[in-house]
């Protein structure tokens, strides 16, 4: 079988990997890299589940081919944390109820905050707009978008993110 | 076998080590101070957590996990040795299984098991909730595309996979089953030995005749509801092992471990000691995670091949082979005096049962208990018919058939109004249920506040109405709104299902509160925590729950029926007041003091004129905390004769009333929902986040259901297997403008006063929305799904236009 | 079965590649740009690539500039993330903008590229229905050279373009917006996300003549409507020297019915889907209209 070399740096570490040329990031991360907070649904990229960051921007990790990604910088949401403490978003979310069951939520997490740093103080529009290809089964989204739009407020009131 | 102490409390929820998990936890009591604090609380700054929190809007602890990424859900977990199963599947919907060839399968490298049915004793090979009527692997005859035949266990899921696809079996095609309708007709094949027919229920009270006559309006319409998936996010996934002591362990995303425990023992012919089931970390469950999925043949598989087996279902397979919401068609008939009394109601029902029975009597007989409510009606009839046909089968969904049943029951309540020039919460009104009325098989209700919810949607109700009498339209769409009621019971119907909760203390004052019912992602272990806390009268921080463990908990039934919080909160406050009891008799044995003398209250303990802090209580009672076991138990008297319908059925029951905002777009059909309000019956509300979240996530889904969500099934297979054509909501679709009130009601039999609501306001939505398309469009929508090609056709008859070129 | 996977280094090399590999494995090697489309269909096990040539970081299909002739060249290789934010396009083709945001969600336009959308052709996609709309010409390199392929021209059935095998596409170039030019994207989907079946869009460029407040050219693009992306030639005609309006829609209803063969699926009829395109056009005509400086 055909094996290709490829180097990932996953929430800044790097790896040196030799994957086959079909596999999915999404699998990569999950098998490989012992990383699980990355979840698998759907495989069509239409979840969002297992979104994580290339270079900054949120992709579809279980469409990806990881050949795709050589040399670039991937963020899960394992990767997200500093110093033991959760980032805006992550408590946001917490605080907000807008977690339940809990499996769409790194996608959510994930996607929010590559709004936020984009973005810092984005429109309740511009919020759904971003987050408009993630599904969630449970809180009905309302809690979502509120989360979010507490982070940008306090962004507003000069309070820092992460 | 394991005590309670043997894992660490937080194994379930986390794939980190103790001290990480101590140091979130601490983090998570941090944030909970603050929030605490915000709302004007003055904490001493010694203090780690707060007490009485029931009440309070509390984030919850299994969040820190899960915000992280390191929630422990099933899939997550890896054991060394560990072997990936994979099913192979019937292709066909109705068949006889002629031969199954595996032998090319076997001989794929790394394929270390291929079980099939046959290899079960033929005593064992059935599993099922009510009747054992599914077999865990198929043996001579498929029922349905998409149920397994074959199991296989390989080193990689990539081997398992190939070996699947070289397992040959020969089938004998039989007719195809497509709807009930077919199923009932005499010349039928049969699917199942028994027959067709899976149910046939009817009840009657009063005279239905008679009642009929004396109505001045009585409205007749026929509803149909298709079939709708669960569509929770995590697929069903699972783990089995053997733990060193030889227990067959089994960790799996389900909504009632206790009940995989039996069925796991069944067919594996071990004695329940030696099997232990429990819970994972559940992402998502709406009742789809109540009947076996992976469970049984992980188990044969590890007991095949000694080794841990894992197995995760593709999202496909979840939507072919997993339980789904039942299709119906209700054909209601419904009398009322002009005044707006009601007289009389004829409900006769129609429901796809699919290929085995699964939850379908429980739903049949809670929707003939559930008829008619929330209203008083003399005289009643309701005939509910279930048959099988070759579609996966039909179970257990969030509100067990209700959501259909008040589809036509409040769209019957909307049209009466709009006949007899009421507003549709007067015609409610006139009829609404309150205390000491009798539900249609004769319990009598109490703590109803039904009414109240009425009272408080009507002057959002009348705003609106001006509102779009003023402005009609928006961004050329119609507006409309409308609005509808339910009643529900909660738990089990008929049946006795009690809940306990155990809990323990070391003498460092850690406490576990072991709970039977699971936590399906709803948040209720963390009501329960707060439940008991409060009631041991210590702090929150202090006490981690267990539940849904077959060795570490009850069987306390499964989560579901909106039951957990009612059930196992009541559990939970007994244990607790059990508990405390404890704890002073404890202490006051080492202080040498009368028990009375001693009171655990606010987290500190009260010894004489002393007050001394939980901790140096515990340390204070030492080996002796060995001994304490808070105990509760919460059983209360359900009974009924299911033959006769009469009885008590539930412990008690909830109301509320939802309203929704539509605008229609006419020429294209679309409905969008723009706002949405509610207002429930919860009795005391626990944790305001997570009630508030329930009722937006139910919501939501009832907008799904009207509008989007449908199995499609064409030729015996369910056509749309994926996310791309099965429509689930997203941010996009739905209102971010959700509404909620509880109104002030406390049920004496509650735990704080504390009703349940998982499930209730998802039942009203699809009616408000059909009603508010009527009063958008004036057109009374049927149907459910209400597709946008749907509405567009009964809107273009409505106006007597050929389909191809109407709506011009 | 085994896999290759080249990284060529440049588009020429790339050609050489496609051709080599395409001949090894009997037309079963695929180019990777954002790789979206591919990953899809390989996860629903539709597809089982058997060489990959990625072109994924050639230079030579990057970029949006200003072409000589006032026009627009956009490499095949951008993203729709880009071509949504481009000021370029803004500034000059709006409704490409307006399109790529239209695209399924952020994860996606992170990756898909616009070249790739068109080379799948499939019948929903997107930026096909626009370059109809918008006569973009298709530039093509193969090992024969350059080929300029009009856009009306590309599309011949279901997932099937005119490109050969070993051709890759290299770029779309777009031709100067004109004087008194509109032009508009409109999509029908039963959600507003995440759409990738049942969806139906069109795409709209037109002159408006202000002396006679007419039509005096036009472009229209539809997809959803079809085996393929269609152009819709003929209804084309029934626009052109008409001004927008219920007589004019009438028409355009009844010529569109005919040129228009939209798929039915599990979720709608070919009925309903004729009758969603017809409003969507007159929308979009009406919307690209006003845009164009006309009234209503």
């Amino acid at each position: 079988m055909t094996q290709l070399d490829i180097s990932l740096t996953v929430n800044g570490a790097r790896h040196e990997l030799s994957v086959g040329p079909t596999e999915m990031l999404t699998e990569v991360l999950r098998r490989r890299l012992d990383m699980t907070g990355t979840n698998r649904d759907c495989g069509m990229g239409i979840c969002g589940a297992c979104t994580v960051l290339l270079d900054g921007q949120p992709v579809s990790s279980c469409i990806l081919l990881a050949a795709l990604a050589d040399g670039s910088e991937i963020t899960t949401v394992e990767g997200l944390e500093r110093d033991g403490r959760l980032t805006a978003v992550q408590e946001a979310f917490l605080r907000h109820g807008a977690v339940q069951c809990g499996y769409c939520t790194p996608g959510f997490v994930i996607t929010s905050t590559a709004l936020l740093e984009e973005n810092p103080s984005p429109s309740r529009e511009e919020i759904v707009e971003a987050l408009k290809g993630n599904l969630c089964r449970c809180t009905g989204y309302k809690k979502i978008v509120e989360a979010v739009e507490a982070v940008a407020r306090a962004k507003g009131d000069g309070v820092g993110v992460s | 076998m394991p005590g309670p102490w043997t894992e660490p409390p937080g194994e379930k929820f986390a794939l980190e080590d103790l001290e990480a998990q101590a140091h979130w936890q601490r983090e998570y009591h941090r944030i909970v101070r603050a929030i605490r604090e915000e709302m004007g609380a003055d904490l001493p700054e010694a203090a780690e957590g707060v007490t009485g929190t029931v009440g309070m809007p509390l984030p919850r602890n299994d969040v820190l996990y899960k915000v992280r990424g390191r929630a422990r859900y099933a899939a997550n977990i890896k054991m060394a040795d560990m072997l990936h199963c994979r099913f192979v599947r019937s292709e066909q919907a109705h068949a006889r299984i002629l031969r199954i060839d595996t032998t090319q399968a076997e001989a794929v490298p790394g394929v270390v098991a291929v079980l099939k049915g046959e290899e079960i004793p033929p005593d064992r090979r059935l599993i099922g909730t009510l009747t054992q009527d599914t077999p865990v692997l198929a043996v001579d005859k498929v029922r349905f595309a998409g149920e397994p035949i074959v199991a296989i266990a390989a080193e990689t899921p990539e081997a398992a996979e190939a070996a699947c696809l070289l397992v040959e079996v020969d089938y004998e095609p039989l007719p195809v089953i497509h709807s009930p309708e077919e199923a009932l007709a005499a010349d039928a094949e049969t699917i199942d030995a028994e027959g067709n027919v899976i149910g046939d229920l009817l009840h009657e009270i009063g005279d239905l005749e008679a009642g009929l006559a004396q109505a001045d309006v009585v409205l007749e319409n026929e509803y149909v509801v298709e079939s709708m998936d669960h569509a929770f996010l995590e697929p069903p996934s699972g783990l089995c092992f053997l733990d060193p002591e030889g227990v067959l362990t089994v960790l799996v995303c389900t909504q009632y471990p206790h009940y995989h425990h039996k069925q796991v023992a069944r067919v594996t012919g071990l004695p329940l000691e030696k099997v232990r089931v429990s819970q994972t970390v559940v992402g998502g469950a709406f009742g789809g995670k109540m009947d076996n999925a992976v469970e049984c043949a992980l188990a044969l598989l590890t007991l095949r091949t000694g080794r841990p087996t894992t197995a995760t279902l593709s999202r496909e397979e979840v939507f072919t082979s997993t339980t789904k919401r039942h299709a119906m068609t209700i054909r209601q008939k419904l009398g009322a005096t002009k005044d707006g009394k009601l007289t009389a109601l004829d409900v006769e029902v129609l429901s796809d049962g699919g290929a085995y029975r699964s939850y379908s009597m429980i739903v049949g007989g809670r929707c003939v208990i559930h008829t008619g409510m929330p209203y008083r009606i003399p005289n009643v009839r309701s005939h509910y018919v279930v048959a099988f046909t070759n579609y996966p089968p039909a179970g257990a969904m969030r509100s067990f058939g209700i959501v259909k049943m008040a589809f036509a029951m409040e769209s019957q309540m909307n049209e009466l109004a709009e006949r007899l020039g009421l507003s549709p919460i007067e015609v409610r009104r006139r009829n609404a249920m309150v205390d000491d009325d009798k539900t249609i098989i004769g319990q009598k209700l109490w703590d109803v506040a039904y009414h109240e919810t009425l009272d408080a949607i009507e002057p959002i109700y009348e705003r609106l109405r001006r509102e779009i009498a003023a402005e009609p339209t928006r961004n050329g769409r119609k507006r409309g709104i409308g609005l509808a009621s339910l009643g529900y019971g909660i738990g089990y119907s008929g049946v006795r299902n009690p809940s306990t909760a155990r809990m323990y203390v070391d003498a460092e004052g850690q406490v576990l509160a072991c709970c039977g019912t699971p936590d399906i992602g709803t948040g209720s272990d963390m009501s329960l925590a707060m439940i008991a806390a409060q009631s041991a009268g210590i702090s929150l921080h202090r006490v981690r729950v267990i539940s849904g463990d077959s060795t570490k908990t009850d069987d306390s039934g499964p989560t579901s029926a909106s039951r957990t919080t009612y059930f196992s909160g009541n559990a939970a406050y007994i244990c607790g007041q059990d508990f405390k009891r404890q704890i002073e008799e404890a202490v006051a044995k080492a202080r040498d003091l009368p028990a009375e003398r001693v009171r655990l209250e606010d987290d500190r303990v009260l010894v004489g004129n002393d007050s001394i802090g939980f901790e140096e209580a515990c340390a204070l009672i030492g080996e002796g905390t060995e001994e304490i076991c808070g105990y509760g138990k919460f059983d209360p008297d359900i009974a009924m004769d299911i033959l006769k319908f009469s009885g008590n059925p539930y412990a008690t029951y909830t109301f509320g009333t939802d309203m929704v905002e539509v605008e229609v777009d006419e020429e294209l059909g679309q409905i969008d929902v723009v706002r949405a309000w509610t207002a429930h019956d919860a009795g005391t509300v626990i944790n305001p986040v997570g009630t508030e979240g329930q009722i937006d996530g139910g919501v939501v889904m009832g907008i799904g259901q009207a509008l989007w969500e449908r199995c499609v099934r064409k030729d015996g297979v369910i056509a749309n297997p994926h996310y791309r054509d099965y429509l689930m909501a997203g941010a996009k679709d739905v209102p971010l403008e959700i509404e909620n009130t509880f109104v002030e009601n406390k049920d004496r039999t509650g735990p704080y006063g504390a009703k349940g609501v998982a499930e209730v306001s998802l039942i009203p939505i699809p009616a408000a929305i059909a009603s508010a398309v009527r009063h958008a469009s004036g057109v009374w929508p049927n149907h459910l799904p209400m597709d946008a090609e749907y509405l567009y056709r009964l809107i273009a008859e409505a106006r007597g236009k050929p389909v191809a070129d109407a709506a011009e | 079965m085994d896999c290759r996977y080249s990284r060529p280094e440049s588009l020429a090399e790339a050609v050489a590649v496609l051709c080599e590999a395409q001949e090894a494995t009997e037309g079963e090697a695929h180019l990777v740009a954002g790789g979206v489309a591919l990953g899809i269909l390989m996860n629903e096990k539709l597809l089982a690539p058997r060489w990959f040539v990625d072109v994924s970081r050639l230079a030579e299909l990057k970029g949006i500039e200003a072409s000589e002739d006032g026009g627009l060249r956009i490499g095949a290789g951008c993203r729709h993330r880009e071509v949504e934010r481009s000021p370029l396009v803004a500034e000059r083709y709006a409704i490409l903008a307006e399109m790529a945001a239209e695209i399924a969600c952020g994860r996606i336009k992170n990756r898909g590229t616009i070249g790739g959308n068109i080379c799948l052709a499939d019948p929903q996609g997107d930026p096909p229905v626009a370059v109809i709309a918008l006569r973009a010409t298709l530039r093509a390199l193969g090992p024969k050279g350059t080929r300029d392929i009009p856009a009306t021209d590309f599309f011949k059935g279901l997932y099937e373009t005119a490109l050969g095998p070993d051709e890759i596409l290299q770029e779309i170039r777009l031709p100067p917006p004109q004087a008194n030019e509109g032009a508009a994207f409109g999509k029908f989907s039963a959600r507003r996300a995440m759409d990738y079946s049942s969806t139906i869009s069109v795409a709209v460029r037109l002159t408006r003549d202000p002396a006679s407040e007419q039509i005096l050219e036009i472009g229209l693009g539809l997809g959803g409507s079809g085996e393929t992306p269609i152009w819709a030639k003929e209804t084309e005609k029934a626009f052109i020297g008409r001004r927008p309006g219920d007589e004019c829609f009438a028409l355009m209803r009844e010529t569109l019915f005919a040129e228009i063969e939209p798929l039915a699926d599990d979720l709608y009829s070919q009925d309903y889907k004729r009758h969603v395109a017809a409003v969507i056009m007159k929308r979009t005509v009406e919307k690209a209209w006003q845009r164009s400086g006309g009234t209503a």
